[in-house]
């Protein structure tokens, strides 16, 4: 929060700047334009319009998995969520699917859903070590890890190669 | 240590492999003295001036070593509340993806590419009593400003009626022209977390 607020004064004294250059300073050539500080490249003067980004629309078991950043991370949904939300106590359309542990440790079939792992099943607080029958409560909220992808053009240029990492 | 994969996930602190399941309690605390029963240990506030909400009633200073310190303060009503011109609380805050500014974390594609924006998450029966609909551009207006913002009422962020969510990462949904320039006079912290709003279709 506090850097936040920086970042604001910060640019709140290059539009003073700004305007300073307007009498005729040379103060102009060294300032710094506010819509080119900051990730947005949006000056905090102005108010754009956000836009709209849309998730994958890929109907589960047409897409392609995602690659994982790093081992351990939790995977990345790749198909189109827009139906299944909210989650809630009643309704989780994604154990439907995904609650398969007959599948754990055999070849997932082309277009067939990643299972949920044993580690998910498992009450790491109060049984570690323990593979139960069903899924803990405490993971039953999926999309609180796991998150589907937008279309959004990168914001900075990054080289980070998945596999390399490994 | 607390990035070894065998201690992962344990309570904190950790000692000899092992998680602290309560703190300053004999039989989960290996810190706490034996015999001890509750001992709340540690350098800060031996010793205390004792009062009441008026304020110190006993200069001198009392030992209170081992023992939970709580302090008592008096209630402070908020600054602003919402009313009938701006009807609904706003809250700030962070998402997972984009704990801090977003400085480091919108620059790593697959997080960018979870949560490329901030949005303004509400409850689903707000934004159908404002004509807003999920992926709709939203003002949000305050005393002090407004700026747009993309409605989300699905997300992992559902907010009680009466009250919106927009986190802070974003600069080009910039927040902080929204919320309050008002900082509590005890503990010093900013009041970021709650102003009055109202929410209209842009």
């Amino acid at each position: 929060m506090r850097y936040h607020h920086v970042l604001a004064g910060i640019q709140f004294l290059a539009g003073i700047a700004l305007m300073a250059a307007g009498t005729g300073s040379t103060l102009a050539e060294q300032t710094i334009q506010t819509n080119t500080m900051g990730l947005s490249r949006s000056s905090v003067f102005d108010v754009p319009t956000p836009k709209v980004f849309h998730y994958n629309n890929a109907q589960p078991g047409e897409s392609k998995l995602l690659p994982r950043a790093y081992l351990g991370a939790p995977p990345q949904i790749s198909h189109d969520i827009g139906d299944f939300l909210p989650i809630t106590a009643q309704s989780n359309m994604c154990i439907t699917c995904h609650d398969q542990p007959g599948q754990w440790g055999k070849k997932r079939e082309k277009g067939m859903p990643t299972p949920i792992p044993s580690s998910h099943y498992t009450d790491l607080r109060n049984a570690p070590g323990k593979i139960t029958e069903h899924l803990i409560n405490a993971r039953y909220s999926c999309n609180q890890c796991h998150v589907p992808q937008t279309d959004a053009a990168p914001l900075v240029e990054n080289t980070f190669h998945s596999r390399r990492a490994r | 240590m607390y990035f070894r994969d065998d201690v992962r996930g344990l309570k904190w602190p950790v000692v000899d492999g092992k998680e602290t399941h309560w703190r300053f309690n004999e039989a989960y605390d290996p810190y706490v003295k034996k015999g001890g029963g509750f001992d709340f240990y540690g350098k800060a506030f031996k010793s205390l001036p004792s009062g009441n909400l008026e304020g110190i009633t006993k200069p001198e200073k009392t030992s209170i070593e081992g023992k939970a310190k709580i302090f008592f303060r008096p209630y402070a009503a908020p600054v602003e509340q919402p009313d009938q011109n701006y009807d609904m609380w706003l809250s700030t805050g962070r998402v997972l993806e984009h704990w801090h500014s977003g400085t480091m974390t919108r620059r790593v594609r697959e997080l960018h590419w979870a949560v490329p924006a901030a949005l303004i998450y509400m409850h689903p029966a707000d934004a159908k009593a404002r004509g807003l609909k999920q992926e709709d551009t939203a003002w949000i207006e305050s005393r002090r400003g407004k700026i747009k913002a993309t409605v989300e009422t699905k997300g992992r962020n559902r907010p009680p009626k009466g009250m919106v969510f927009v986190p802070w990462f974003d600069e080009g949904v910039f927040i902080n022209k929204v919320t309050l320039d008002s900082t509590c006079p005890i503990s010093k912290q900013t009041d970021f977390k709650k102003c009055a709003v109202k929410i209209y279709k842009a």
